[in-house]
C-alpha cells in the first residue's frame, strides 16, 4: 500500500480511506455502497442516494438544507452512481472548502461530515416509507435520467456496445437501472432499498484533501455501528473472456454523424492490464496513436476514433464518429491497424512516447482531488493496488514484445453502428 | 516583473512583459507535480470584421475562420505539433471560443522541451491549399458532431434569436459552406493580424521554473511589431429577434436556455457585472432559493437546471437552463419571482448566503492548474487579474444588486430556446 492513503476498517464491511492532499483548498468526503449489479436491483438502489440528498429530519425543507450548505461556503452534496466492473456504486458525495479559508473559523470538515451523517441515518422517512412526494419526484427523475441517456450520441452508443457485448452478465447493466423497474418504486420500496444498502452493501468512506481531523473517522464508526443487523454481502468483479460469436447491431436515428463502436474482449483472463493499458494507448489512446494518425489525420475517415481499456473487465472500446459513406472504410482500417500492433508494426520511438505519454498522466492524477479518489477508489474495489509509483514502474518496464502479446489476445466480440437516416444525399 | 498577490488564497503570482511584446502571468506551485501551459490570442468567432491601423478597409472573413486557423497551426511542414509534443509527454490542446483562441499542454516532465514546442508552432505558421482542402473534410465532421448535439443547439439558438447582428450569435465552427470559402491567404492575413506576441498572453501554472519559461522564450520567440487591430462592431440594436425559437431533435426531455440579453457594462465593469448577475441568478432561483425547491418538488425542474452569466465582447446575458416538460412555464414563474424582486427588494440574509456560497466556488477553482490557467488567460484579456473575482465579490453591496435590477432582467428583452423531439 501506498503512503499517500491509509485504509483502516471501521466495522464488518465498513472501511474508512483517508487519502492525503494537503495542496489543494478544499477536500471530499464521499460515502460509497457498493452491491453486486443486477437488473432487479439497480434502479431501487439507484434513487437512493437522490431521496438521501433532498433532507434528513434536522434539515427537512429542501431549501433550508441547501442553505445550510451554501453558508458552510457552498459545500456541494451530490448523488453519484455509476459501475466498477460487476458492481454498482451508489454514493453520497461532498466538497468543501478546507477549514483554514472559513473566514470565521468555522470548522467546515467536522460540520459537514455531521450533516452528511444525518443525512445517511435519518432520513425523512416515518413508518418504513420515504416521504411520497420526494419519492415521485426523484423516480421521474431517475426515469427521466435513463430516458436521457439517448442526447449524448457518442456514450448511447458505446452503452449499447457493451449491452451487447454483456447480454446477460451483470456487467450489462446500467448503472442507473431500467425504465420499467424505476417505474415500480414506491415511498416503501424504497425504503427498503435504503435499509438494504445500510444493512447488506459493503460500505466504502473516503475521505480525501485535508485529513488530520481525526474525529471524523470516529463520528462514522459510532454511527454506522448503530446500523441494526449489519449482513454485509461479499461484491465481486470477474474478468471478462471472449466466448464469440461476433456480436453485430445496426441502429437508426435522426443523425448528422455516425457512430461506430467496435468491442473487443481478450482470450484470455491472464492478460497483463498494464500491458493492455499500453496497448490500447498504442493503438488508440494517444494523438500520436495508430487510429489517430491514420484513420482521423490521413485519411481523414473519421472526426474522432479512440481506443479506451477498462482494467477491471479487461475489455477495450473503439469508438469513432464518421460519415455514413465511410462507415465500411473506417471499420476496416481499424481493424487493419489492430492487425500491424500484433504484428509489430510500430517503433520503440512509439513505445517509449507513449510510455510517457501514460507515465505522465499517473503523475497528473495527484494534481486532481477528483481524481486522486476516482482511482483510489477503483482500484480499491478491483482488488488492485492503489500505488502510483509501481504502477509507473510496470509501464516503464514493458517491452515491444509485451505490446505485440496484448494486440495478439484481443478479439473482435461486437459492433454497434448507430447512423443517420439521410446520409448518402448530404453535401455531395 | 508584477507580483499579484492574494490574502484570502494565500496565493501569488508575477506578470511581465516579455522583450518580444508577449506578456506572461505565472504561478509556480511547487506541490504540483505537474504544470499547465496556456498560450492565447486575443481573437476569436466574434471577430469576423477587422483591420490594421493604418489599412484602409474593414476586412470581412468568412464564419469559422478563427477556429479553422487553430486546427492548421498545429500542422507545419514537416510533421504537425502532437508528433512533436509525442517526444516529450505532453497531453496537449486547443480551444476557440467566441473572443480567444488557445494552445495548451500539461505535462509531467519535460516541460521546457514542450514549452519550446508550443511557443514555435504557434509562431510559425504554414498553409497550404492542399492542407486547407483536407481540414475543410476534418472540420465538416466536427461541424455535424455539433449539429447533433442538443446543448450545443439549444445555447446557440438562444444566441441567434437574441442577436440581430452580433457576430456572437455565428457558430464557433462556422457552416460547412462558410468554411468552403477559406483559402490559404485568408488564414495568413487574419494570423498576420491577430497573432501578434503584443496581442497574446502566456500563462503556466504548476510545478515549473521561470527561468526555463524566459530561456525558452528568448530562444523561440522575436521581437513582434507594435500593432494595433480595429475591430468592427455590430451595429446591434436594444431588442431581441423573436421571442422563442424550437428546434426538433431527438431528446427525452425537452432542453431549454432562458436568456435575457442586457446592455453591455463598459469592459472595465464587465466582470463585477458577471458577478452581480450570478449573485442575482442564485437569488432568483438557485438552489437556496424558494422557487428553486417549487419548481424541483412539482417536477418542473430537474438536477440538471443551471445558471450563468455571458458576455463576450459588445454583448451580456443572464442565462438559465436545464430540462423540463414544461419549458415555457419555467420561464413564466422565473419573471414572476424577478418581478416580485425588483418591486420587493433583495433579503439581507439570502444575499450574506449566496455570497457566502461564490466565495466558496471561486476558492475551490483554484484547485487545478487547468482551472487557474485558463481563468488567468481569460481575465488577462478582459484586463483583470486571476485573482479579480474574489476581490470584486468582496466588496459587492446589496445596493449593486438592486441598481442591477432596475435595468436588468428585462422581460421584453427576455428569449426561450427549446429543443424538443
Amino acid at each position: 500500500m501506498s503512503e499517500f492513503y491509509k485504509r483502516e476498517k471501521l466495522l464488518d464491511g465498513v472501511y474508512f480511506t483517508a487519502i492525503s492532499a494537503e495542496k489543494f483548498k478544499s477536500s471530499r468526503l464521499s460515502v460509497n455502497f457498493i452491491t453486486n449489479l443486477s437488473k432487479d436491483t439497480a434502479s431501487g438502489n439507484a434513487i437512493v442516494p437522490f431521496i438521501l440528498r433532498k433532507g434528513c429530519k434536522k434539515y427537512s425543507d429542501f431549501s433550508r438544507l441547501n442553505r445550510k450548505l451554501a453558508d458552510l461556503y457552498g459545500a456541494s452534496l451530490s448523488a453519484g452512481i455509476s459501475k466498477a466492473g460487476d458492481m454498482q456504486v451508489v454514493s453520497l458525495d461532498a466538497s468543501f472548502i478546507n477549514d483554514s479559508y472559513a473566514l470565521e473559523g468555522e470548522s467546515i470538515l467536522k460540520e459537514t461530515a455531521e450533516l452528511m451523517i444525518e443525512l445517511l441515518l435519518n432520513p425523512n422517512a416515518s413508518d418504513g416509507s420515504f416521504n411520497k412526494d420526494d419519492v415521485e419526484i426523484e423516480k421521474q427523475a431517475l426515469i427521466d435520467t435513463i430516458e436521457s441517456e439517448i442526447n449524448d450520441k457518442r456514450l448511447y452508443a458505446m452503452k449499447s456496445c457493451m449491452e451487447m457485448m454483456f447480454q446477460n452478465e451483470p456487467f450489462g447493466v446500467s448503472a442507473y437501472g431500467y425504465v420499467d423497474k424505476a417505474k415500480e418504486i414506491t415511498g416503501e420500496s424504497a425504503y427498503g432499498f435504503y435499509q438494504n444498502l445500510l444493512q447488506k452493501s459493503r460500505i466504502e468512506i473516503v475521505l480525501s484533501g485535508q485529513i488530520d481531523d481525526t474525529s471524523v473517522v470516529k463520528l462514522f464508526r459510532d454511527a454506522l455501528s448503530s446500523i441494526n443487523d449489519r449482513k454485509p454481502v461479499e461484491v465481486s468483479n470477474k474478468k471478462s473472456v471472449f466466448e464469440g460469436p461476433l456480436k453485430e447491431k445496426t441502429e437508426e436515428m435522426e443523425l448528422n454523424q455516425s457512430k461506430l463502436v467496435m468491442g473487443f474482449k481478450c482470450v484470455s483472463d491472464k492478460t497483463d492490464e498494464t500491458a493492455m493499458k499500453a496497448f490500447s494507448a498504442i493503438f488508440g489512446g494517444t494523438p500520436f496513436s495508430k487510429l489517430f494518425v491514420n484513420v482521423r489525420e490521413k485519411m481523414s475517415l473519421c472526426y474522432y476514433c479512440a481506443a479506451r481499456y477498462d482494467k477491471l473487465k479487461n475489455i477495450m472500446l473503439v469508438d469513432s464518429g464518421v460519415e455514413a459513406s465511410n462507415k465500411d472504410k473506417a471499420y476496416n482500417e481499424i481493424l487493419a491497424q489492430l492487425k500491424s500492433v500484433a504484428e509489430g508494426d510500430f517503433s520503440e520511438e512509439d513505445l517509449t512516447n507513449t510510455k510517457s505519454y501514460l507515465v505522465g498522466g499517473y503523475k497528473s492524477l495527484r494534481d486532481s482531488l477528483s481524481g486522486t479518489e476516482g482511482y483510489v477508489l477503483s482500484n480499491i474495489l478491483g482488488g488492485f493496488d492503489a500505488d502510483v509509483e509501481k504502477e509507473i514502474e510496470a509501464i516503464n518496464a514493458l517491452t515491444k514484445d509485451d505490446i505485440i502479446s496484448a494486440a495478439k489476445s484481443v478479439e473482435l466480440d461486437a459492433v454497434y453502428y448507430l447512423t443517420g437516416k439521410e446520409t448518402q444525399n448530404e453535401n455531395d | 516583473m508584477k507580483t499579484i498577490k492574494n490574502d484570502i488564497l494565500s496565493m501569488d503570482y508575477q506578470i511581465l512583459k516579455h522583450k518580444s511584446g508577449l506578456t506572461m502571468c505565472l504561478m509556480p506551485l511547487k506541490d504540483y507535480s505537474s504544470v499547465y501551459a496556456i498560450f492565447g490570442t486575443d481573437y476569436g468567432s466574434v471577430d469576423t470584421a477587422f483591420k490594421l491601423k493604418g489599412e484602409e478597409n474593414i476586412l470581412e472573413v468568412p464564419e469559422g475562420i478563427a477556429h479553422f486557423l487553430e486546427h492548421k497551426l498545429f500542422e507545419n511542414e514537416e510533421c504537425d505539433a502532437f508528433e512533436r509534443y509525442a517526444k516529450t509527454g505532453a497531453s496537449a490542446n486547443a480551444y476557440t471560443s467566441f473572443d480567444k483562441t488557445c494552445y495548451l499542454f500539461k505535462c509531467a516532465d519535460k516541460f521546457p522541451e514542450s514549452l519550446e514546442i508550443l511557443l514555435d508552432f504557434v509562431t510559425h505558421p504554414y498553409f497550404t491549399e492542399q492542407t486547407v482542402k483536407k481540414e475543410q473534410g476534418i472540420i465538416g465532421q466536427e461541424i455535424k458532431m455539433y449539429e447533433d448535439s442538443p446543448e450545443w443547439r439549444v445555447f446557440f439558438n438562444t444566441l441567434g434569436t437574441m442577436y440581430h447582428k452580433n457576430p456572437v450569435k455565428i457558430d464557433i465552427a462556422g457552416t460547412t459552406e462558410s468554411i468552403a470559402q477559406i483559402d490559404k491567404d485568408l488564414l495568413y492575413r487574419c494570423y498576420n493580424t491577430f497573432y501578434n506576441l503584443n496581442n497574446m498572453v502566456l500563462c503556466v501554472v504548476g510545478n515549473f521554473s521561470t527561468e526555463d519559461v524566459l530561456t525558452v522564450a528568448d530562444k523561440v520567440l522575436t521581437e513582434a511589431p507594435d500593432c494595433e487591430i480595429i475591430r468592427g462592431t455590430a451595429d446591434e440594436p436594444d431588442e431581441i429577434v423573436e421571442k422563442e425559437v424550437v428546434q426538433k431533435l431527438p431528446v427525452a426531455l425537452p432542453l431549454f436556455n432562458i436568456g435575457f440579453k442586457e446592455t453591455p457594462p463598459k469592459k472595465d465593469d464587465v466582470l463585477k457585472n458577471k458577478i452581480i448577475c450570478e449573485l442575482l441568478e442564485e437569488l432568483i432561483c438557485g438552489e437556496t432559493s424558494e422557487l428553486y425547491k417549487e419548481m424541483y418538488n412539482s417536477a418542473l425542474i430537474n438536477s440538471t437546471f443551471s445558471y450563468e452569466s455571458f458576455s463576450s465582447k459588445d454583448s451580456f446575458a443572464a442565462f438559465f437552463s436545464g430540462e423540463s416538460k414544461e419549458p415555457r412555464k419555467v420561464k413564466e414563474k422565473i419573471i414572476e419571482k424577478i418581478n416580485e424582486m425588483k418591486k420587493n427588494g433583495i433579503d439581507e440574509n439570502s444575499f450574506l448566503t449566496a455570497k457566502k456560497l461564490m466565495l466558496g466556488r471561486y476558492i475551490r477553482s483554484f484547485n487545478s492548474v487547468e482551472n487557474i490557467g485558463n481563468s488567468m488567460v481569460s481575465l488577462y484579456f478582459e484586463g483583470k487579474s486571476v485573482f479579480s473575482p474574489v476581490d470584486v465579490l468582496y466588496g459587492i453591496t446589496i445596493e449593486d444588486l438592486e441598481e442591477y435590477m432596475k435595468k436588468g432582467f428585462d422581460e421584453n428583452r427576455s428569449v426561450i430556446s427549446i429543443v424538443e423531439k
